[in-house]
């Protein structure tokens, strides 16, 4: 049961010294990989971890509740910092302040576990802080430039709008039930116990829009998702990679766990599909027109976190197609995390190579970089859906959830959606891979091994996992099933 | 009675002496003068905060709100421009009037929902009234404040102390390439 | 700055750190505590700064001794909750690891001092370090 604790303890310890450095970064998140495997093996078990902060149960003191679907989240999240810390040591050499930079890496690591990780609401918006100061200090870490100071400025405004959002919406619930506790929270809810003289639904409402507009913040959902697309190309690729395979995931399961636990009679399952169909169609088609290759990833984002969306939409509906719906859609957090890491990556790699992101002139470079290319058309058909990769799997399982569940016309404008990403994507490989080398490329080569080994990780992960999709079906089935188990949830952590 | 009665003037006229505080911080032009009146503004609060019996937030509010903040941006007033400049460019109005239509709709609908809330005073929460019964014979602290910051709540508290661990970082990362750290210093 | 003050900030500045060093060392006993001690120490040695200049605090609290003191602070309050796990089984743990003591005491309450002290280590610290940072940029010439 420390395991729980350990798996943020590890982090803590590893940034303390400003003068840490790559080894103990890379060292720090294998053990934190190893912590979250071990965990969500116990977990896999049917278990729910608790660990009680200071011994102190439930709505008297913090608690640390593990289950399926926290396990879950927290390996991929781990997975995608680990593979990105070691993508740094070769991409990041060169750079002044990298102490700041691997200290900054972990303490978002951190953040992250730690948001993803507790039971409860309050600390939850701390570790929200603790990730979003780091990712915007990320952001900005190239400072020499203008564009990631200006673009790091504006995810800081955004993102500060976001968790100050966050904290009046749990505020107003802690005024309404008296417990910040989620667990204590939800049993109340269900139970109606709010406080003497609180009159239910209007603060439930308010509150609940509060929270939603803010994870939706982090989560770059449609009318918020302006930032995305200057903060994520600004960053170092592997930061990158970090802020898009996992940062926005971590405003997705913040939302998974909210929706799940207050209740509300409003059919929620509608307006998440309208937002998530909004959401996606304006990343795809604003994907279409970029001519930057990092700048297209960004929006590419948006687009999956509309998918993401949909399924969510899909498992509120409940029910046997609920459940596949909320499967479909955590494979699809896994996969995207792993796709569009690889993708950022490899970005990283060949914009580290060629000094540009334009692809006008990075026309042809696959051509120069053999193994890059190769891993660049693996992630790039993966994300665009093509069958025998991950990405395949997870979109048309979330299709056909839709369909299953009723929803005909969002599951057909998710469809049209994946025809118009499939055919960006394929522009980006025909530059990339397909056209004749330009001349001004001559000289690159492949990057170096520490670069290679993260991507081609990442790349036959994408193969596996698509040719072989049983383990992590059952997975995230699994992790669908523990979201939904909220009276299983609710006895072990009060109990 | 008549005491309440004294107390809810002074703090009234202390409340509208806040909005008129932050009016005259938005609208003065020279910089300075903003920062120092936004100390004054912060010493409002603290002793509203006093009043309404946190005596811990006062002295949080007090020595942030007037000392740090006050200081941090007199220097950052001082190392940028003093006087504020005339917007140039782009014409907000629409901008400004529907982000304030947002914020206004949400300022009537959260004062909506915390007039239901329970009284002031009333200690009717749970989790409130367990720390204040019980915090001598758990933690032996005569500050229920400090035990709940530190014990209860500990990991909270961590978290908080990582935030401005964090954020100094960012500051230090971030602004790395000034070249008055390595160049002559005075001047 | 002037003579007076400095003369006002010399006599000041022990004022504040002992009213500091109250509220830290009783945090756990009348209202205040690591924070709000922290961020009075900042706030004193800020005072010298502005009376007697950078140069002469840099001198004597230096800027790698802050990033030290600060990261000491944090590694303070972890090493801390850590023991409370080692000993205790719960992370932060407190009575039952750390002892009760006499509440009203200074050495009472647990480990709610060593906190405190941790906190201080690092707010102070913090602030002074970007306090030192703001003073020592300068805008980039282009």
């Amino acid at each position: 049961m420390p395991l729980a604790a350990g798996v943020v303890l590890i982090l803590l310890g590893a940034y303390t010294s400003p003068r840490c450095q790559a080894s103990v970064a890379v060292g720090a998140s294998a053990a934190t990989m190893a912590m979250s495997l071990l965990l969500l093996r116990e977990t896999l078990k049917g278990g729910i971890i608790v660990h009680k902060m200071a011994g102190w149960s439930a709505p008297v003191g913090i608690i640390l509740v593990v289950d399926g679907f926290n396990a879950f989240i927290a390996s991929i999240i781990v997975g995608v910092v680990l593979a990105a810390a070691v993508f740094s040591i070769g991409y990041m050499r060169g750079e002044t302040s990298l102490s700041y930079y691997y200290a900054l890496v972990m303490l978002m690591l951190g953040g992250m576990m730690g948001v993803v990780l507790t039971g409860d609401l309050f600390n939850l918006f701390v570790f929200l802080e603790v990730m979003s100061i780091s990712a915007y200090g990320l952001v900005a870490f190239r400072s020499y430039e203008m564009e990631p100071l200006e673009a790091g400025f504006k995810y800081l405004v955004m993102g500060g709008t976001a968790t100050t959002i966050v904290l009046l919406g749990v505020a107003l619930i802690y005024g309404a039930v008296g417990t910040v506790n989620l667990a204590d929270i939800a049993c109340r809810l269900r139970d109606g116990g709010f406080l003497p003289g609180v009159s239910g639904s209007l603060v439930l409402s308010v509150s609940l829009a509060l929270l939603v507009t803010g994870f939706g913040l982090k989560a770059a959902i449609f009318p918020f998702h302006t930032w995305l697309p200057d903060a994520h190309p600004a960053a170092p690729s592997s930061i990158s990679a970090i802020l898009s395979g996992v940062v926005i995931k971590v405003g997705i399961y913040a939302l998974f766990r909210i929706l799940f636990i207050i209740p509300l009679n409003v059919d929620f399952a509608f307006a998440v599909a309208v937002f998530s169909v909004l959401t996606m169609t304006v990343g795809n088609v604003m994907a279409m027109f970029q001519t930057d290759i990092k700048r297209l990833l960004a929006f590419s984002s948006i687009a999956n976190i509309g998918y993401i969306l949909l399924a969510l939409s899909v498992g509120f509906g409940g029910g046997a197609y609920g459940v596949y719906g909320l499967t479909s859609g955590l494979l699809h957090v896994l996969n995207h995390a792993i796709m569009k890491a690889l993708l950022f990556l490899t970005a990283g790699a060949i914009v580290h190579a060629a000094g540009t992101r334009n692809l006008e002139e990075l026309v042809g470079v696959g051509h120069k970089m053999k193994a890059t290319a190769v891993i660049l058309v693996i992630g790039v058909l993966a994300i665009a859906g093509v069958p025998p990769f991950n990405g395949f799997i997870s979109e048309f399982s979330i299709l056909l959830a839709a369909l299953g569940a009723g929803m005909g016309p969002f599951a057909a404008l998710m469809l049209a959606n994946i025809l118009l990403a499939f055919s960006y994507y394929l522009r980006l490989l025909y530059i990339l891979v397909w056209q004749a080398p330009k001349e001004s490329l001559s000289m690159i080569r492949d990057p170096s091994p520490s670069m290679i080994l993260p991507m081609g990780v990442l790349a036959s992960l994408c193969i596996v996992f698509g040719v072989w999709p049983q383990p992590v079906l059952a997975l995230s089935h699994h992790a669908a099933l523990s979201l939904l188990n909220l009276n299983g949830y609710i006895a072990a952590s009060l109990g | 009675m008549e005491a309440l009665g004294w107390f809810n003037l002074l703090f009234n006229v202390l409340l509208i002496l806040l909005v008129v505080l932050a009016v005259i911080v938005v609208e003065l032009k020279d910089l300075l003068y903003a920062v120092i009146v936004a100390g004054v503004y912060g010493v409002i609060i603290g002793l509203l905060y006093f009043m309404l019996q946190a005596p811990d937030i006062a002295l949080t509010q007090i020595v942030v709100g007037v000392g740090i903040q006050t200081a941090i941006l007199v220097v950052a007033v001082s190392k940028t421009l003093r006087v504020e400049e005339k917007a140039s460019g782009k014409d907000l109005g629409l901008k400004a009037a529907s982000i304030a239509a947002v914020v206004i709709l949400t300022v009537i609908l959260v004062f909506t929902v915390v007039y239901d809330f329970p009284a002031f005073g009333q200690p009717v929460e749970r989790v409130g009234q367990y720390y204040v019964e019980n915090v001598l014979k758990d933690v032996g602290a005569w500050n229920a404040v400090g035990a709940i910051v530190w014990d209860y709540r500990g990991y909270d508290t961590l978290g908080e102390t990582l935030v401005l661990f964090t954020a100094v970082i960012v500051v230090l990362a971030v602004f790395k390439h000034a070249p008055g750290k390595r160049d002559e210093p005075n001047s | 700055m002037s003579l007076i003050v400095k003369t006002v900030s010399r006599m000041l500045t022990p004022v504040m750190l002992l009213v500091a060093a109250y509220i830290i060392l009783h945090g756990h006993i009348t209202h205040g505590g690591g924070f709000q001690g922290g961020v009075l120490v900042a706030c004193a040695f800020i005072l010298l700064i502005i009376a007697f200049g950078i140069d002469y605090v840099e001198a004597k609290v230096s800027f790698s001794f802050g990033q030290a003191f600060r990261s000491l602070g944090a590694t303070i309050i972890i090493i801390a909750a850590l023991v409370g796990m080692v000993f205790g089984f719960w992370f932060f743990k407190n009575v039952g690891v750390y002892p009760y003591g006499f509440p009203g005491e200074v050495f009472s309450a647990g480990s709610l001092i060593i906190y405190n002290l941790g906190e201080m280590a690092n707010v102070s610290a913090s602030f002074l370090v970007a306090f030192y940072f703001l003073i020592r940029f300068r805008r980039r010439r282009k």
